[in-house]
């Protein structure tokens, strides 16, 4: 029986010169710099709204620019083209000849990509950090370089958008194994996300059910509706971890029982 | 473990249950064989390749590897079997070296085995290489190192010597018996380049249309070839040759002016010429001719 760890590295190391590790640099990086690059240009309105720490500012608008589309379709987009290497490879049918439990499989590259996505979001921090220091080296009027950044409230930032990503993850590995063809999960993602916006300009409550809408309300402030905490989570975060485990147990039944990655 | 590592009973498959691919498949495969799958395009091969390694479900008879049933021991029997099948499978955006190095990692072998098997298939200077950038033959001799990497005790190949250049065929074949003469490895393989299945295999199974219909060893082979090949006649009086072994010759036939007699040994040829120079008729051709692999396998598989 093959052990947990070298099975798990294993699915790190496939994505090694792939478009999927190029998408978790990009993605951590590509908000902060064009955050900086709008405060950059706009850098007069922006020195008007600052009122002591510029941080605050400059950390709202970027994690409202990750949170409404841009994370939901980074998920989306890493899970397909996670998957895609074994399609585009024809490679399932040697992993499925590989003295390992299909059911392994499945848990490994789950966790494989939560760590994808636990990167993008760490690897975010001190992209976010450093740019926003050259911004206020190029525009001192900013004061970003005689302030500091809440690193409390980043990564407590960062560890609710991991709990709200897990819904989406759950869901897109399931699809991703339903079809072969990655165009259908993005479909279904772009046709969700419409939703979302609907639901959020209907100002409907409901949209706490809605797991690609739980970025958004994992860093919304003032929160966008009056939502309960159980313990250290709110409502929705509770829900994603329902949506998580759901979606989890389906992937799982369907990878172990019918999947040959013919389909 | 019995005689046979691998062994099918009444096996029965079907991508569609009214239309089966094959229909109760009694496969047996001798340890320390060299077994040649043969069969037309369609006939079920790479499925039955497919079923033998649990990449489809059987619902009707049993599939036996290594005297255990492949369900319900499917890690153990995977853990000492090797397989290519089909096209390889291997990640294109990684190097040769990192595709054999991750199987290394999964089957938990040290690092060692890495270099053996690439000098083995002689990929050790383009193992850095990414995979993308291999051709055909480099790519089915990397799929073979990811197959020779566990020392299997069977080799399940599917085509093995695709796109390889004859050079490359060779250097297969030579690797395959050394492998079966020195560690005694069992291989099953399936071709269509028959005539490379003649040089190498020990035994044979012959599939049309999900019917096995030979199953023997080489020599077996060789008696169905024997029991084909005919002796060719030309008398100076064909017709009036004929006639005089007719009565003695359980099938002759006369075809585009020659005799055509079955050929048994190389004692009755010698009768058979004694007979028709006595009857006054002058021999003008006499030829045995043998019928290779080739048109056993064309016979066989014909309707």
């Amino acid at each position: 029986m093959t052990g947990f760890w070298p099975s798990f590295l294993v699915e790190i190391i496939k994505i090694k010169n792939s478009f999927a590790k190029w998408l978790i640099l990009l993605g951590a990086s590509l908000m902060p710099a064009f955050v900086a690059f709008v405060a950059l240009n706009k850098w007069k309105q922006l020195v008007k709204e600052i009122h002591d720490n510029p941080w605050p500012l400059f950390s709202e608008m970027s994690w409202k620019g990750m949170a409404f589309f841009y994370s939901v379709f980074f998920i989306v987009l890493l899970v397909c083209l996670y998957f895609n290497i074994e399609y585009k490879n024809n490679t399932w049918k040697h992993v499925f000849t590989l003295p390992i439990k299909k059911g392994q499989v499945y848990v490994n590259k789950l966790l494989a990509v939560v760590v994808f996505v636990v990167c993008y979001y760490i690897l975010f921090v001190p992209f976010w950090i450093i740019l926003g220091y050259l911004l206020g080296a190029i525009r001192p009027q900013l004061q970003l370089i005689t302030h500091t950044p809440d690193l409390e409230l980043l990564f407590l930032n960062c560890f609710h958008s991991v709990i709200s990503s897990l819904s989406i993850i759950a869901i897109h590995i399931w699809l991703s194994i339903r079809f072969k063809n990655m165009i259908i999960p993005i479909g279904f993602a772009v046709f969700c996300s419409i939703v979302m916006v609907a639901l959020f300009q209907g100002g409907a409550e409901e949209v706490k059910y809605f797991p690609y809408a739980y970025h958004y309300l994992s860093i919304s402030r003032p929160p966008f509706f009056h939502e309960s905490k159980w313990g250290p989570l709110p409502q929705h975060e509770w829900y994603s971890l329902g949506y998580f485990f759901v979606f989890t147990m389906l992937g799982y039944w369907d990878f172990t029982r019918k999947f040959s990655g013919n389909k | 473990m019995g005689r046979f590592i691998i062994e099918t009973n009444d096996l029965s498959f079907g991508y569609d249950k009214k239309v089966p691919v094959f229909d109760k498949i009694n496969l047996q495969v001798e340890a320390s064989a060299i077994y040649g799958f043969m069969g037309p395009n369609g006939a079920g091969k790479t499925t039955l390749i497919r079923l033998l390694l649990g990449l489809l479900p059987h619902e009707t008879g049993q599939i036996t590897l290594f005297g255990k049933h492949l369900a319900g021991n499917r890690i153990d029997i995977l853990s000492r079997l090797g397989c290519l099948v089909e096209q390889p499978s291997l990640y294109e955006n990684l190097t040769g070296r990192d595709n054999i190095r991750i199987n290394c990692m999964v089957r938990g072998l040290p690092k060692n085995k890495l270099h053996t098997v690439l000098k083995m298939v002689g990929l050790t200077d383009a193992a850095d290489k990414r995979v993308d950038t291999y051709s055909l033959g480099m790519k089915q001799r990397l799929g073979l190192a990811i197959a020779l990497l566990p020392e299997p005790e069977l080799l399940v190949l599917d085509e093995p010597v695709n796109g390889l250049d004859p050079t490359g065929i060779i250097e297969i074949r030579e690797l395959l018996i050394h492998l079966n003469k020195e560690y005694g490895t069992t291989i099953f393989l399936s071709s269509h380049l028959l005539s490379e299945l003649e040089k190498l295999v020990t035994h044979i199974g012959i599939l049309r249309k999900g019917e096995l219909v030979f199953q023997g060893s080489a020599v077996e082979l060789e008696a169905v070839q024997r029991q084909q090949s005919v002796v060719v006649v030309d008398t100076s009086n064909n017709q009036e040759c004929f006639l005089l072994l007719k009565n003695d010759q359980p099938v002759i036939s006369l075809k585009a002016d020659r005799l055509i007699v079955p050929y048994r040994d190389k004692m009755e040829v010698g009768e058979l010429c004694k007979k028709i120079m006595l009857a006054g008729l002058n021999i003008y051709e006499v030829k045995v001719v043998h019928h290779d692999l080739e048109d056993v396998f064309m016979k066989l598989t014909s309707n």
